[in-house]
């Protein structure tokens, strides 16, 4: 496979890192920044990249380093704290999403992100391993914890689904 | 709930290497059966999320990547172009270098030149003993 240009990258990839990046935020501009910036680096480093294939793991490291420099800043900043609070769905439509968005915030946030990866980026429990620095076992754990938690939040509406 | 098996499926959910005979005996039990349904169940919840960014967040990336690209390919130009100089420096010095030890090693010029004629080559001194 030959190099593939940013834009070959952006087109396929900004979905699922702008879902991520929201469902960890629950702040649309956030995750869009987070994105824009994700392809920003990539523009830049795109010659230094030793191409393997997945380089999905490559934009979601960038992606959850680039989340974790703002949730420091927000630390940090009490007055943009309170202004991170979950924006409203405007469409009513959605109340599936709004229960997941409910669910997912009572993960822990380890939990949270190794689940995401796995869903939401369709990581593997190794580059999962690598991106979140820590063992394919620790991942694994971490998704299970996470998929239990899920499950017993959403029991209720899934099945209002069904 | 047995953990080792709930955890088991969550790995087959997953599709990593599960043990089948774990998950076989996971299986057997409802309870188990209904939690792997349910892990089902949110992968499609998770999945089903239609949310995306804005028209005008694709606009701006747009502009941005454009900008991006322009300014990177500038800066492989700036690069080659710098790089290509050290490059013709390296070369130029290392040319003139040659230049100079060729020249030292080449014998002086001659400043006068001694001719010898062949008459002065025969003596007019006569041996003592004759």
């Amino acid at each position: 496979m030959g190099q593939r240009t940013a834009a070959e990258l952006f087109e396929q990839h900004h979905l699922a890192l702008f879902r991520y990046a929201y469902r960890q935020t629950h702040r649309r501009e956030i995750a869009e920044d987070v994105v824009q910036e994700v392809f920003v680096r990539v523009v830049r480093n795109l010659d230094a990249y030793q191409e393997n294939g997945r380089e999905v793991a490559w934009l979601f490291t960038i992606a959850r380093r680039l989340l974790m420099d703002r949730k420091r800043s927000l630390d940090r900043c009490p007055t943009e704290q309170l202004l991170s609070e979950p924006e409203p769905h405007i469409n009513g439509s959605q109340e599936a999403s709004v229960a997941l968005a409910e669910a997912l915030a009572c993960v822990p946030d380890a939990d949270r992100e190794a689940f995401l990866l796995k869903e939401i980026g369709g990581l593997t429990y190794e580059e999962i391993a690598a991106v979140c620095q820590v063992t394919a076992d620790g991942v694994r754990s971490r998704i299970y914890r996470a998929r239990i938690r899920l499950r017993d939040a959403l029991s209720a509406p899934m099945k209002g689904m069904r | 709930m047995n953990a080792l098996w709930a955890e088991e499926l969550s790995r087959l959910v997953d599709a990593e290497p599960v043990d089948p005979e774990v998950v076989a005996d996971a299986l057997e039990s409802p309870e188990t059966r209904l939690l792997f349904v349910g892990f089902l169940r949110l992968r499609a919840a998770v999945r089903e999320d239609r949310y995306g960014p804005s028209v005008a967040f694709h606009d701006r990336m747009g502009r941005t990547l454009q900008a991006a690209e322009r300014q990177s390919t500038d800066r492989r130009v700036v690069l080659r172009l710098v790089a290509a100089l050290i490059v013709t420096a390296l070369l130029t010095g290392l040319g003139v270098e040659s230049w100079r030890r060729w020249r030292d090693d080449r014998p002086p010029r001659p400043n006068r030149v001694l001719r010898f004629d062949a008459s002065e080559w025969t003596s007019n001194t006569t041996r003592s003993g004759s």
